[in-house]
């Protein structure tokens, strides 16, 4: 459904390249500080991956009033792609960063394109028969695992 | 040490003259079964990883870096254990769905190699993870508590992402 998901990351990895600017912030009505909020409470990376879903109840009820048109699936698929958005651009300048740091560069790049071709596959699976509200949030909530894994790697409690 | 955050938060267990840490076998199982199922309970049983591997490095012997890589070791298995199974159980019901499918003729992607890709790219992601976190440990003792708390909480999560299809599946 949306092949733009994985591209900020998959340039990273390729190296240098354009980070995508995301959809947070727009007329979505979703929050992403609403995300950075809840990582500044969670004190573990399970909590931190339980953040996952903030920011959803309220670009819900937002999306619900505002769309006018037919298709009642639209305001879930709004907001778990802007979620998912909000947490692609997160994981993506922790990457980076991590990689800044990195000497060697070549283990990190590897876990990371690894991670890609799994969640590329995890959700695929979760996505077959069509089920597009199931593969959104597979991606959503992966990529919040990953940025939560990330997170406690680049500060180890 | 994350997961030595967690044991200060946990009563040990008796205290018993031995030379090893001491490892509650049921400790994960007792952790799964009051955090519950079902769609709200994902976060309840995420919180169980590392739990009973805390509780083992508190007890005498397992403030060791042997100790702790033992405890470790531990919970790791259990996990391995719970994710193995739960991808039988799916890995059959996707079978059992796709030769369903292929008899009434659907054209239809088949579900079990969905299941075995997501698996497989699984495993070099765990393996790539790991590696990449125990060289950050290069030359160190805590490389290998380090890498044994990787591979628990990269199978521990996988076994729940299995356990929530098997789930699925009732």
């Amino acid at each position: 459904m949306r092949p733009l998901a994985g591209l900020a990351l998959a340039a990273l990895l390729a190296g240098p390249g354009l980070v995508h600017p995301g959809l947070a912030g727009d007329a979505s009505g979703f929050d992403p500080a609403a995300i950075d909020r809840c990582l500044a409470r969670a004190e573990t990376q399970g909590a931190r991956a339980d953040c996952a879903g903030t920011g959803m109840q309220s670009c819900l009820d937002y999306a619900r009033r505002q769309y006018t048109g037919e298709d009642a699936g639209f305001p879930m698929a709004n907001c778990l792609d802007a979620s998912h958005q909000a947490w692609e651009a997160k994981l993506t300048s922790l990457y980076r960063a991590m990689l800044d740091r990195s000497d060697p560069q070549e283990p990190l790049r590897r876990m990371e394109r690894s991670w890609i071709a799994f969640r590329q596959a995890l959700c695929d699976r979760a996505g077959e028969r069509g089920d597009e509200t199931a593969r959104a949030l597979c991606l959503r909530d992966e990529t919040a695992r990953q940025a939560a894994l990330l997170m406690s790697l680049a500060a180890p409690q | 040490m994350r997961l030595l955050v967690l044991s200060l938060m946990l009563a040990t267990g008796p205290a018993l003259a031995q030379s090893g840490p001491t490892y509650d076998a049921k400790g994960l199982a007792t952790c799964l079964a009051d955090a519950g199922t079902g769609a709200d309970a994902g976060p309840a049983r995420h919180a169980c990883i590392g739990r009973a591997a805390a509780q083992c490095m508190a007890s005498p012997g397992g403030d060791t870096t042997a100790g702790m890589v033992e405890c470790l070791d531990h919970e790791a298995r259990d996990w391995d254990r719970l994710l193995n199974d739960r991808y039988r159980q799916v890995l059959q019901a996707a079978k059992a769905a796709d030769a369903g499918l292929a008899g009434l003729g659907s054209a239809a992607a088949p579900a079990a190699p969905a299941l075995q890709e997501a698996q497989r790219t699984w495993i070099t992601f765990r393996d790539a993870s790991c590696r990449y976190e125990s060289l950050r440990f290069q030359g160190g003792t805590a490389g290998g508590p380090a890498a044994g708390d990787c591979v628990l909480r990269l199978t521990a999560e996988q076994a729940l992402r299995l356990d929530a299809m098997a789930e699925g599946l009732e």
